[in-house]
């Protein structure tokens, strides 16, 4: 199990890339998806490798993206290795 | 409320204007002045340096006036009362923070005993040759007040009233004596100090969550809160919203321009000041102030002797400005019952109202809506889309020290100062302090923004200027742990002058320079940092000014800390900014940081992430580096690390000592704000 995760708030990222090319052990890629505004947001590409160092967050010049140490209870992972609901797609079509 | 005794020189004095208005002053509560010698006011602050350290206050000679009149700013921000004092040429030097002061509601007070002008004009001759430029001289719609003493004794009475009425209004308000008058010596009778009303200042006794910043009681005019008491206070010489923020729409420049016209206008029949005499059935009626008045008396009684007794003629003392509210577009000589004979206060407000969303650089950046359902934990989206949000368990650490509210914020993508701020909210963290105690003071620019993002007691203040009003404040309130946030342009070009001079005096502040290379707010224009060989807005053909090496600068003029690092190295950056809070005096970091948009787009040198990755190839950590090899070209080496940690005694700390020394038992220490 990963040791850490990340939060990204979507909205907010510009797709600036800092925190793809710095994470340590490249657990992010950006997404071919946009967000509102347009850009290519990251997402966790290889999240067993998250180690939670927060180094994509101490980058992120949009106060989009942090890591933070995986939580004791395993249920928090379980959830984020959900696939993503089918309903997102729509959304992400009415926002742009 | 009355004097507090400790500054009140009770008894009949025989002095001159210059000394009567300091003993005004120091009897009204002021307990901090920043000056810059000029004749014929220089006297006002000589004896106020001489007598401010036995009441607990500060006077600091600054450079220039710029930094005059606004460290004094600063300073009633730190919880002092505060003036400063000049007369034309440096008066024209203050107009830009007339400005400001009217735009933040600063309570403050300007002297101006004038001379004859224009420029270097008459410095020891007499003339009221500013009263139109206190009126008008600095730029957009504004009212303030101004006094006008014609004696010794009314320099000190209507310099206690300036302190008062800027008080009571939260305006700059302004003496304007002249050189007779400074100069004259006549008896002064000071009364005792309870006798004297003072306005106290009226801070908000609300909590900081339910205070809102700029929103007025019923007079108009806000309470003010307590720098470094966790109201996170956000001053800004932008037009503003209620909470502080800046907001460039038409409603909200409306609204505050009329809020800040009108506590003045309204009042106008409160504030002016005049004496009448013999006015009942004259034919013809005299109307004067300042010295003038005086010369006005004499022509009076001469033409009474001469038998033209039947003509009954006042004489009125003072002038208050503005004059009355209906005043549209006045022609001059018009005056109003009350004796002002100006042009029209008002004729500009269509200018005003016609007012445009403008000068946004990053328009879209500001305009979109945050979806509701924007966060988000991001570990399954392999290319879809994205929106949907788990429920947060976890925070990141930096938003504590961020407003929130106003994020997204305006720098482009790519544009390292967000990334900076993401280190200085770690140190924040990492230095264990008291962080109500931290003030971020910003100049202008894209860096200066930081002020307005950064959930701290935080002012974005003018063009340059944020050292010397950091200055004020720090003096002001000594506990306050001081940062100035702000551009290579703003520090080192228009400021350039207050940096200096804050490192040598070693001022216990620290300075984040981000350096972009470039002024980029305004769009690219050479800046005193653009190395040699690129294209800049103002450089089409390529740069040539040899440019500043800012370490080398900044360790000569004598600051005891000085470090480089880039966007690239965020946790030595971090480490550095938390070392900085641990030294006392100047110290110095700066920060290379991307400007993708205005200096690499026109030089091909790719997107932000292209820089940062340049950053993290070129750069070479060498700690204890001598500063004078460290200066920068457009693609070599970049030299990072720190350069400078020495040890000196900071100005606090030599004005204490030197006062100690001096004065004994009668020196009074500034403790931290004490203004009532
Ligand atoms: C007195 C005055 N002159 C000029 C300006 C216009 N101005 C605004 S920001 C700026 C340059 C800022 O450059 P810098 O400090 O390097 O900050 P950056 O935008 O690069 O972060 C200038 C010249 C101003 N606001 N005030
Ligand atoms: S927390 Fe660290 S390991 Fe995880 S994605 Fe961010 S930078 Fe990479
Ligand atoms: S660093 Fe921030 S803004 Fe840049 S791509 Fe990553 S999340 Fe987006
Ligand atoms: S213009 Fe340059 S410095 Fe200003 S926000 Fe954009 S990238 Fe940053």
């Amino acid at each position: 199990m990963a040791k850490g995760s990340v939060q990204i708030v979507v909205e907010r990222c510009k797709a600036c890339g800092f925190c793809v090319e710095f994470c340590p052990t490249h657990v992010l890629a950006l997404s071919s998806a946009f967000n509102a505004k347009g850009y290519h947001t990251p997402y966790m590409v290889h999240p067993e490798k998250c180690s939670g160092c927060d180094l994509c967050g101490m980058y992120c010049p949009d106060f989009a993206i942090f890591g933070y140490k995986q939580p004791a209870p395993p249920k928090e992972s379980a959830e984020a290795a959900a696939p993503p609901p089918a309903a997102e797609a729509k959304e992400d079509q009415d926002a742009r | 409320m009355h004097a507090e005794a400790a500054g009140v020189m009770t008894g009949t004095h025989f002095l001159d204007g210059d000394h009567s208005c300091c003993e005004g002053a120091l009897a009204a509560g002021a307990r901090f002045s920043a000056g810059y010698p000029i004749t014929p006011s220089t006297e006002v602050v000589e004896r106020f340096a001489a007598r401010v350290p036995t009441v607990g206050g500060t006077f600091i000679q600054m450079e220039d006036e710029l930094a005059a009149s606004i460290a004094i700013q600063g300073a009633v921000w730190g919880g002092a009362k505060a003036f400063t004092v000049t007369s034309g040429p440096g008066f024209s030097l203050m107009m830009e923070h007339i400005g400001l002061a009217v735009m933040t509601e600063t309570p403050c007070v300007f002297v101006d005993v004038q001379r004859g002008g224009p420029s270097t004009g008459l410095p020891t001759l007499p003339a009221q040759a500013d009263m139109m430029q206190v009126r008008w001289g600095s730029h957009g719609d504004y009212e303030v007040i101004a006094l006008c003493p014609n004696s010794p004794q009314e320099c000190f009475d209507l310099t206690v009233t300036a302190f008062n009425y800027a008080e009571q209004y939260r305006c700059p308000v302004f003496v304007m004596m002249d050189e007779v008058v400074g100069h004259m010596t006549e008896k002064v009778v000071i009364p005792p100090p309870e006798q004297i009303e003072v306005t106290p200042r009226r801070y908000t006794t609300l909590p900081p969550d339910e205070f809102l910043a700029f929103h007025p009681r019923e007079d108009l005019v806000p309470d003010m809160p307590r720098t470094g008491e966790g109201y996170n206070v956000h001053v800004t010489g932008l037009t503003h919203d209620e909470r502080g923020y800046p907001d460039m729409t038409p409603a909200t420049q409306d609204k505050l321009i009329r809020r800040l016209q009108d506590k003045i206008k309204k009042n106008v029949d409160k504030i002016t000041l005049f004496e009448e005499e013999q006015i009942e059935g004259a034919e013809v009626v005299v109307v004067s102030y300042g010295i003038t008045s005086r010369v006005a008396q004499r022509a009076i009684e001469l033409a009474a002797k001469e038998g033209r007794e039947s003509r009954q003629v006042p004489s009125h003392h003072r002038m208050a400005l503005p004059r009355k509210a209906d005043c549209g577009n006045r022609r001059q000589g018009e005056g109003n019952s009350r004796g002002g004979a100006q042009p029209g206060t008002d004729g500009a407000r269509g200018r005003t109202l016609r007012c445009r969303e403008s000068n946004r650089p990053f328009r879209w950046a500001r305009r979109r809506q945050r979806t509701p359902s924007g966060r988000h934990s991001a570990g399954h989206h392999g290319g879809g889309a994205m929106s949907e949000l788990t429920e947060l368990t976890v925070h990141n650490p930096v938003e504590q020290f961020l407003r929130m509210d106003r994020i997204p914020h305006i720098w482009c993508p790519g544009c390292g100062i967000g990334t900076s701020v993401n280190s200085f909210a770690h140190a924040l963290i990492d230095a264990k302090i008291d962080t109500r105690n931290v003030a971020i003071v910003s100049g202008i620019g894209c860096t200066g923004r930081v002020a307005g993002y950064v959930k701290q007691d935080s002012f974005h203040t003018t063009h340059g200027r944020a050292i010397p009003f950091a200055t004020g404040l720090k003096l002001a309130n000594p506990k306050l742990n001081v940062v100035v946030y702000s551009g290579d342009g703003d520090l080192f070009a228009i400021g350039g002058n207050h940096l200096i001079h804050a490192a040598r005096r070693n001022v216990d502040i620290k300075v984040i320079c981000i350096n972009n290379l470039i002024y980029a707010m305004t769009g690219g224009q050479t800046a005193p940092t653009t190395p040699s060989d690129v294209i800049t807005s103002t450089n089409p053909y390529g740069t040539y000014d040899p440019s500043f090496n800012l370490p080398y600068l900044v360790e000569a003029a004598g600051a005891v800390y000085v470090a480089r690092w880039t966007a690239f190295h965020v946790r030595q950056l971090a480490r550095s900014m938390q070392e900085m809070f641990a030294k006392k005096g100047f110290s110095f970091i700066e920060v290379l940081s991307p400007c993708p948009t205005l200096y690499q787009r026109r030089n091909k040198m790719g997107d932000g992430l292209d820089t940062m990755k340049f950053y993290k190839e070129v750069s070479k950590i060498r700690n204890g580096a001598a500063t004078k090899d460290v200066a920068l070209t457009k693609s070599g080496e970049i030299t990072v690390g720190k350069f400078v940690d020495r040890e000196r005694s900071d100005y606090g700390g030599l004005m204490h000592d030197k006062l100690l020394d001096s004065l004994g038992d009668d020196y009074v220490e500034t403790e931290a704000c004490t203004c009532q």
